[in-house]
């Protein structure tokens, strides 16, 4: 497939159409990472339009997205933009160039899961600042939040942890299965 | 020997492209009773006219058939020309080989075979068409315009002038409209109020025109040339043959109503006069508020009257009245973005206001008497956010419609804002600059130099921060996202049909599109005209546009009225149904389903002899009335009634040319 045909096939699983959006920039005008991000949404929508899949899955937007739909309720054309980031995502993965650090913090959320069956935000963290190389990220906020009990040093383990690791390992061979065919 | 010609058309290219005409003709030259047929490259026009007629004369054909452009287009072209040749111009038959034919079909052999199939019908059908003649009916010399906004004022203005008589009809108790609310007006900035009110006193001084305040259309009958209206008046409770207007009455009232003229922005009385240049000059009593009307308290209007013009009695009155033309002015509202735009707030913040109120804040008649100022707390802003396409082009708020007249009054804010408010900084977030009008780009661009910032992006959200309006967006030329702290905020909402045009034009005949707007009956060549013969549109009723494009459209429609009106009498087609009175069994069926209430039921005397008289029910019907649609014939039972021209043996012969 070109670059341009798998664009397309991006765009019609998200059920996204390049050319709804008018680029009036209501989605990231009112997008709480736009500040962060390089394109935001409605750079990946000009990304779309002009056909740059690489721009797009190269963009640090399509990891710092969080999903929360603000960019959909306010769009006139209602352009689902995060369905379309999420294609993205996936692709950016098949190709491996999906951002380090996005792909330790998955890593590291999954395994936590299970040993634990929920996450354990001090491992959690532990674990990927040191996999992440950025060791002092987010340091300073440990005195506080662990004296109002925000975050706990003894793990909680949930009852029958070892099924839910098995759901998930099927899960994740599942997915493998999917990508295959 | 019928002795049909066939001329079959090449449009240029439009048809020949596509269907094979010469072959068609060809065909045409085997079909029964066909004696000549030709083609040519353009029948409409004239040499092609020219050839048809010398073909009538050499041939001396009868009954003609035309492949051609659909009868809509050239139908009473070709009958005009029928008239210069002793052919009776109803035995004329069009086979629409371009709509139908070459404008939807790619393969030539399956397009000249469906051309040669309808002219076989065409030939079929002509050779059963009988002579007709048209008749006439009286023109009633007089105009109704619906609405009294500046489209209403100016073609009221117009067809009196030309010398007939108008009445306008206006719901609110005075006209004026949308335009006498505004302050300035774009790109030349003249007085809005100082140059409608001398058109709205020229109104109620001119001997030609009636003016209607607080009324409607109730009810419609009739067609082209003599519309019966059943007009409602709405009860004034004031009577405004003696009242002079003095206004102790509304000095007195003690009952305070949030002004709609004044977008709430100020307070009015009961007994109320719109605004003060109001035409007519005379209060009427708002029958929701008034505590006589509503609580039988108070009466102290009428203790102040001095002329004792008071009347709590008074009550809606309906009446019929005739016109021979109707111009429909019903122009727009603004859409009620609170309804649409949590985002922006949704009404909550007193300083997020729309465009509307914004005019009557800077107008000096206005509540502040021009001062522009925060609603929640009376300071002056110093920063001022304007935002474009608060309704407009948002389909999924179900406006996809660009209001036209935004980008340029947004930039009369603009300009007025950094006139009257020294140091004052304007942001105007839009999403494109449209400025297509004689000496619009002009003005955008001193606004510009005047200071105003552009910003391109769509406001995304409106919250408050320590008392200031966070006007939060994307500067998409920069990439950015921006916060603008504002103190006032703008939005320039979209404009929508006035509330009921749909339903008052229906009462005409006159239809709406999918939006609400009135439809006219073709975008390029018929803008002021609709479907409804006689029926005309003026101004904002028919889309968005400015007051320039307003006044332009009113003069056409005037101009389309009086053309009607100066005929004595109007041709009638005679396409129109017969009633066989020996088939008719006078059930009634056609009555009840003509759209145009031209069928009726009448006693016939069926036989009368010495000792016994039998009557029975038949249809009659108006000539007048009857538009030819032919929905009775279909629910004739027993076929009594047939179309002329449409007759049942015609569309036989039609369908069974389609098989032979």
């Amino acid at each position: 497939m070109t670059d341009h045909e798998t664009l397309q096939s991006l765009l019609d699983k998200a059920d996204v159409r390049q050319y709804d959006c008018y680029q009036c920039g209501k989605c990231s005008g009112g997008c709480p990472m736009a500040d962060a991000m390089d394109f935001g949404p409605r750079g990946i929508m000009r990304c779309a339009q002009v056909g740059s899949l690489g721009r797009i899955l190269g963009s640090s937007t399509i990891w710092l997205c969080t999903g929360c739909y603000a960019c959909v309720d306010r769009c006139p054309h209602d352009v689902n933009v995060p369905a379309l980031i999420e294609e993205a995502r996936y692709e950016a993965a098949r190709r491996g160039i999906g951002r380090h650090d996005s792909d330790v913090l998955n890593k590291v959320f999954v395994t936590n899961l299970k040993i634990f069956g929920r996450s354990h935000e001090m491992i959690l963290a532990g674990l990927y600042n040191l996999l992440a190389l950025k060791p002092a990220q987010d340091v300073a906020a440990l005195p506080h939040m662990l004296a109002k009990g925000m975050i706990g040093i003894k793990p909680n383990v949930i009852e029958g942890n070892d099924e839910l690791a098995e759901m998930m390992q099927r899960a994740c061979d599942w997915d493998k299965l999917e990508e295959k065919k | 020997m019928s002795r049909i010609g066939v001329f079959v058309c090449h449009c240029g290219t439009n048809l020949a492209s596509v269907v094979d005409v010469e072959k068609v003709a060809a065909a045409a030259r085997e079909l029964p009773g066909v004696s000549y047929a030709a083609e040519y490259k353009y029948m409409c026009s004239e040499p092609g006219q020219q050839m048809i007629l010398d073909a009538i004369a050499e041939h001396g054909l009868k009954r003609i058939v035309i492949a051609s452009c659909s009868p809509r287009m050239h139908e009473t072209t070709f009958r005009k020309m029928l008239k210069k040749s002793g052919v009776n111009e109803y035995l004329l038959e069009i086979a629409n080989i371009r709509e139908q034919v070459s404008w939807v079909h790619t393969d030539s052999g399956v397009a000249t075979e469906k051309a040669v199939d309808l002219v076989r019908m065409a030939v079929a059908k002509v050779a059963k068409d009988e002579p007709l003649k048209a008749s006439s009916i009286p023109i009633t010399k007089r105009a109704l315009v619906v609405g009294g906004g500046i489209a209403g004022i100016q073609a009221a203005l117009d067809i009196a002038d030309a010398g007939h008589e108008v009445w306008l009809l206006e719901r609110e108790p005075s006209i004026g409209g949308r335009m006498v609310m505004l302050d300035k007006t774009f790109p030349t900035l003249d007085c809005s109020a100082c140059i409608s009110t001398p058109k709205m006193v020229d109104m109620s001084a001119h001997p030609n025109i009636k003016l209607l305040t607080s009324c409607e259309v109730a009810a419609v009958r009739g067609y082209i040339g003599n519309f019966t209206v059943t007009i409602r008046q709405k009860a004034k409770y004031v009577n405004q043959d003696i009242c002079t207007g003095c206004g102790n009455c509304e000095e007195k009232c003690p009952v305070k109503v949030k002004s709609d003229f004044n977008k709430g922005l100020s307070d009015r009385p009961a007994i109320y006069r719109l605004f003060p240049q109001a035409v007519p000059a005379k209060p009427v009593i708002d029958r929701a508020h008034c505590l006589k009307l509503t609580k039988d308290r108070c009466g102290l209007c009428e203790k102040v009257c001095p002329l004792g013009c008071i009347d709590y009695a008074d009550e809606d009155r309906e009446y019929d009245e005739t016109f021979g033309a109707v111009v429909l002015a019903t122009g727009y509202g603004l859409c009620d973005w609170t309804a649409m735009y949590d985002e922006y707030g949704a009404g909550r913040f007193a300083d997020v206001i729309d465009g509307l109120a914004f005019e009557r804040l800077v107008n000096a008649s206005g509540p502040t008497e021009g001062h522009i100022v925060r609603p929640s707390d009376g300071a002056e802003p110093k920063t001022v956010v304007l935002v474009k396409c608060v309704g407009s082009r948002d389909p999924k708020k179900g406006k996809p419609w660009c209001s036209r007249a935004c980008c340029m009054y947004a930039a009369k804010h603009a300009h007025q804002i950094l006139e009257k408010i020294p140091g004052a900084r304007v942001f105007v977030f839009y999403i494109d600059v449209r400025t297509p009008g004689k000496n619009y780009e002009e003005f955008y661009d001193q606004t510009r130099k005047d200071g105003a910032v552009y910003v391109r992006g769509r406001v995304s959200r409106i919250y408050k921060e320590g008392g200031r309006l966070i006007c939060q967006g994307e500067d998409s030329l920069l990439g950015k996202q921006v916060r603008v702290a504002a103190d006032l905020v703008v939005l320039e909402t979209a404009m929508e049909p006035a509330a009921g045009a749909r339903e008052t034009a229906a009462l005409f005949g006159a239809s709406a599109d999918a939006n609400g707007w009135l439809q006219e009956a073709h975008p390029k060549l018929r803008p002021v005209e609709t479907q409804a013969g006689g029926v005309f549109l003026a101004g904002t009723c028919q889309g968005p546009k400015d007051i320039p494009d307003t006044v332009a459209q009113a003069s056409g429609a005037a101009a389309k009225a009086i053309g009607l009106l100066n005929k004595d009498e109007m041709e009638t087609s005679p396409m129109i149904v017969a009633v066989d009175e020996a088939k008719c069994s006078g059930c009634g069926a056609c009555v009840d389903i003509c759209p145009f209430g031209a069928l009726s039921l009448e006693i016939l005397t069926a036989r009368e002899g010495r000792w016994e008289r039998a009557e029975r029910f038949v249809c009659k019907v108006n000539a007048g009335l009857c538009q030819g649609c032919g929905a009775c014939t279909v629910a004739c039972r027993t076929g009594a009634i047939d179309l002329r021209g449409f007759r049942n043996v015609q569309i036989l012969e039609e369908i069974d040319a389609l098989w032979t």
